[in-house]
Order: C-alpha cells, then structure tokens, then sequence
C-alpha cells in the first residue's frame, strides 16, 4: 500500500533530546539523547511500553514541554520555534480532558479561531458530523462517554487542517467503529500529503497503519525503521484455498512472498489471510531489550551490594 | 504586545468566560447574593427611618463579599485545577503561550467578578428605587471601587495557585485581603509601640502587601461625601501598577510549571 509514497521533505529534526523530570529531590530519565527524523507523508507509529517516554515526547513536539525544559534540539517544519508552527499542528492527547461546561461546538469553534480560523459554522457542523457528534453539539462535554470525548478529541485535533497530526494513543477507549473512524482518518489523512504521528502500545495498530515504526523503551530509541525495511527481513505466511482444499506457504523474505503472490494469481487461487512477521519482530526485540534491561539491573545490584 | 496576540487572548478569555459563568459556584454565590441584599427588605422592619441607608449598608457589603469569593474560588480553580489534569495540553498544543493564558484566565474572571458586581449593583439598585430614592452615581462608583479591588486579589490569587497547592491558595489570598484591610490600622498601632519585631513585621507586609482599606470609600459613598477624581485616577494607577507586578512574577513561574 505504501510502496509508492515518497518521503521527501523533512518535517521534524530531533537531536540529542533528553528530558528529566524532578520528583521528591530525585532525578528520572523520561527521555535520553533522542535523535531521530520524521519526513513529510509518513505514518510513525511510537510504540513502547508504559513509561517509556512516547508522552513526553509527543509533549515535546506539540510545545507543551517548552523549549529550554528539555536538552537537545527540536526543529519542526525548519524551525525550532515551536510556537510559530503550532498551528501546523494538530494533537489529539491520551484520554483527553476538557473544559467541563463548554459545548462540543463551542470547542471547535475555539480550536478553529484559536489557529488563526475565521469562525465558520459550516466547518464545525460538518467536523460534528464527521465524528458522528452532531446530534450532542449543544451538549457539555462533560456528559460526553470516554468514546465520544476521544471523538471530540481528534475532532479538535484536525478541525484546522494541520499539515502535521499527533496523536497520542488514539485508539484508546473506543469501541469497534470508533477504532474503524481513526482507522479511517488516519489513512485518508495520510492520502492528503499529511505527515501523522502517534503513539501506542497495540504492535498491529503499527502493522495495519504505519510505514515507519519508533520503539521506545525506558526514555531511548530502540529501534527505528521502515515497515518494509521490517517486511524484507520477515517471514510472511499465506494462507490460501483452491479447488483442492486449505493450504498455507510459509515465505521466508519477501521475495519469496512476492513470488508466490504471484502464483496464486496465476492459478487463481483465493487468500484467506496473510500474516507477516513484523509483529513477531517487534515483540523480539521488546524481549531482548528486557532481558538485557533485567541483566543490568542484576549487575547494578551485584555492584551495589559489593559497593 | 505583538507577540502577546491580543485576538488570541480575547478568544481564549471568551472560552474561560463561559466556563466560569456557567459553572455552579459562580451560579450559586450570585443567587445568594442577591437573596442577601433582599434580606435588607427584613432588615428595614427592623430600623426606624434609616431603610435606604440599611440596603445601601447591606448591599455595599454584600457586594465586596460575594465578589471577593469568585477571584477565591472559580480564579485559583481555573489556574490551578487546569493545571494539574490534561486540559491545558489541549490549550498548549494549540498556538497559545503560558502568558496569554495567564492573561486569558485573568480577563475571565475579572469578566466573571464585573458580571457578578453588575447583577447585585442591579438588584441593590432596584431594591432603592423601590424605597422612593434612585441612587446612581454612588453605586456605580461603590462597584468601580470593588472591581478595582478584586484585581488586586486576583493578581495574588493566581500567583499564590501557581506556588502552592489550590486550598493554601484559597487561604493565602483571603489572609491577603484581610491583612490588606487592617494594615493601616496596624501601621498606626505599631507606629507608637516598642516592640520592633512587631514593628518590622508590619512594615515588612506593608510594603508588600497592597493597602485595601486605600480602595475601601463605603462611607463617603453611603453618605454622600465628595470623593476627587484625582483619588478615582490614583486607585487606578495603584491597581493597575501593582496588578502588573504580581502577573510578572506569575508569568516567570508559569513558566518554570511542569506539565
């Protein structure tokens, strides 16, 4: 699906990012000497466990954690001026919060005129209608259910066209369709030009969405790829029928893969289901970071007890 | 003042205005309010021939102690309360700085407080009309006077909500109010007195702290007394000057605030 996109202009330069946090007169490494690039059209799915620092990250690059409370360089869309780009920006947080007595159309007003938007009403009802919330515009948010406030959430995100979407655990709190509706945007944003990143803990939200992966694990980049870069080492698994019953072809790499995709369309056989091997990747390398993790906590026990 | 974006101050304040005049607190202080300054209407069986000078009494009070309660109680819940959940990373990720929402919140409730003097200004004007007497110019200045004033709380309610936690907060501004009203008393006091602890102490606050009983006119008012438009003018400056000082220091610890 995405073998033709083109990543071409770079929209986000990080360099050395580190961020500590004080807390009771002790100091915790949200995120150590983070450097990386994000290009126009990508899809960068973050992925790492809780604590990993994807939240403070995405604060980060969103100007919520201001320049000079974090070390290193940020520079979005060629500058480093967080503030003059935000409305650029759009960013959806995890479980979001609002001002409890304001209305959802009132919301999305302010989100509208807040980046530099004429009010418009038309564009506001027609966000409402597109998150299916417009029936509860007059409504307070705070009545709202958990899904319908990660709709109003993302409805505030986009609602201002941003060249660059964040979205920190989207899918979070919401039912099938509600996942089906971020799917969506997600794809029909990303078919506009538009770069998008976000956050999660789900490695086939990262499979189904992304074309590139960044997994984070204890405030540092553990990996960070392409998905085809991914596919190319991956085993693939093809389940097919024919006349003559269920079969399933292990391919080993991609080439392989391709290959015999290509002999099932000659012999006009139907695919039940392909499997790829990136989540099995992934979920390697969060085993192996673990193992090593637990390995060098024993060893600084060991030197503190000898200590 | 350019980078300051008055437009995108005023859309912000328009947001927090909203909050905050539909939010129960400032629904219920208002409805109590004005049932206190009807309470007047009992009152009045009570005293012979001084009726419009009791709700003027009453209704003076009334208004400087329910407005004092929204600065206290919906200003450091606006800044503070913001501050610690999520609400603020959907204003911050937007194109607004701390600073322009500090002054956001600040014209909110001074919104609020100008809403709240208006209807017991209204009621307690209706209220004398009702006694035979129309009574304006006394009034609106009693209600510019009282503005003036919760400036000067808001400005130290805000900076007390950003240091500490919201309920020192509530405590630290209402002490500051009421250290603000007897300071005067109090410099007289010590002014004779031998205890120099005592004496530092209060010259130490009345240097710090702003002189309230300075912007407190109810008796000129109530009783008709000529108040200069050059003492309107000072009350003014003095606010203003000092209102600003204290929303610096807000704006630097703002800005030192993890979120």
């Amino acid at each position: 699906m995405y073998e033709q996109k083109q990543f071409q202009d770079k929209i986000i330069t990080a360099k050395s990012v580190s961020k500590v946090y004080k807390k009771n007169f002790r100091s915790i490494h949200a995120l150590e000497d983070l450097s990386f690039e994000v290009f126009s059209n990508q899809i960068l799915g973050i992925l790492g466990p809780n604590g990993a620092g994807k939240t403070t990250l995405l604060k980060i690059l969103t100007g919520i954690i201001p320049k000079g409370r974090f070390t290193g360089d940020i520079s979005i869309f060629n500058t480093e001026d967080t503030n003059s780009i935000k409305h650029k920006i759009g960013f959806l947080p995890e479980s979001p919060e609002f001002f409890k007595n304001i209305t959802a159309s009132e919301l999305l007003d302010f989100a509208l005129r807040i980046s530099g938007n004429l009010s418009n009403t038309k564009t506001v009802d027609d966000m409402l209608k597109h998150v299916n919330l417009f029936h509860e515009r007059n409504e307070k948010i705070k009545n709202f259910s958990k899904g319908m406030r990660q709709r109003i959430g993302i409805a505030q995100a986009i609602i201002h066209s941003p060249e660059l979407l964040i979205l920190d655990e989207p899918m979070s709190g919401l039912d099938p369709q509600g996942r089906r509706m971020v799917i969506d945007l997600i794809h029909n944003y990303s078919t506009e030009g538009k770069t998008i990143l976000f956050s999660t803990h789900d490695l086939d939200d990262i499979e189904a969405l992304c074309t590139h992966v960044l997994v984070l694990v204890k405030g540092k980049i553990l990996l960070q790829k392409s998905l085809n870069e991914l596919r190319a080492n991956s085993s693939f698994l093809i389940e097919t029928e024919s006349n003559e019953g269920k079969s399933i072809y292990k391919a080993e790499n991609s080439t392989a893969f391709w290959e015999h995709m290509y002999k099932i369309r000659k012999e006009s056989n139907r695919i039940i289901r392909v499997q790829s091997g990136i989540t099995e990747q992934l979920e390697q390398y969060y085993r192996e970071e673990n193992e090593v993790g637990e390995g060098k906590n024993e060893e600084r026990r060991k030197h503190d007890e000898k200590a | 003042m350019k980078k300051l974006k008055p437009s995108r101050i005023l859309v912000l304040s328009t947001l927090l205005t909203r909050e905050l005049i539909r939010d129960k607190v400032f629904l219920s202080l208002s409805g109590a309010a004005v049932l206190l300054v009807f309470a007047s209407l009992i009152l009045n069986e009570m005293v012979v021939g001084i009726q419009v000078k009791a709700t003027k009494d009453l209704g003076l009070s009334v208004m400087n102690f329910f407005s004092l309660f929204i600065p206290i109680f919906l200003g450091i819940n606006l800044v503070s309360g913001n501050l610690n959940n999520k609400s603020l990373y959907v204003i911050f990720a937007k194109p607004v700085t701390r600073t322009q929402y500090l002054l956001g919140c600040f014209f909110s409730v001074l919104l609020a407080v100008a809403c709240g003097i208006l209807v017991i200004t209204l009621t307690i004007f209706f209220l004398s009309f009702l006694q035979g007497q129309t009574w304006i110019a006394g009034l609106l200045a009693a209600a510019y006077l009282t503005l003036l004033e919760m400036t000067l709380i808001l400005s130290f309610a805000i900076f007390f909500a950003l240091i500490t936690s919201p309920q020192l907060a509530m405590f630290l501004t209402l002490l500051t109010y009421i250290i603000g009203h007897t300071l005067q008393q109090a410099v007289l006091i010590v002014h004779s007195s031998s205890n120099f602890v005592l004496k530092y102490i209060i010259i130490i606050c009345n240097t710090i702290l702003p002189n309230l009983e300075f912007l407190n006119k109810k008796q000129e008012i109530i009783y008709r007394l000529p108040i200069s438009f050059s003492y309107y003018f000072n009350a003014t400056l003095y606010t203003l000057s000092y209102s600003v000082l204290i929303f610096i220091f807000c704006v630097f610890l703002s800005r030192r605030k993890e979120l």
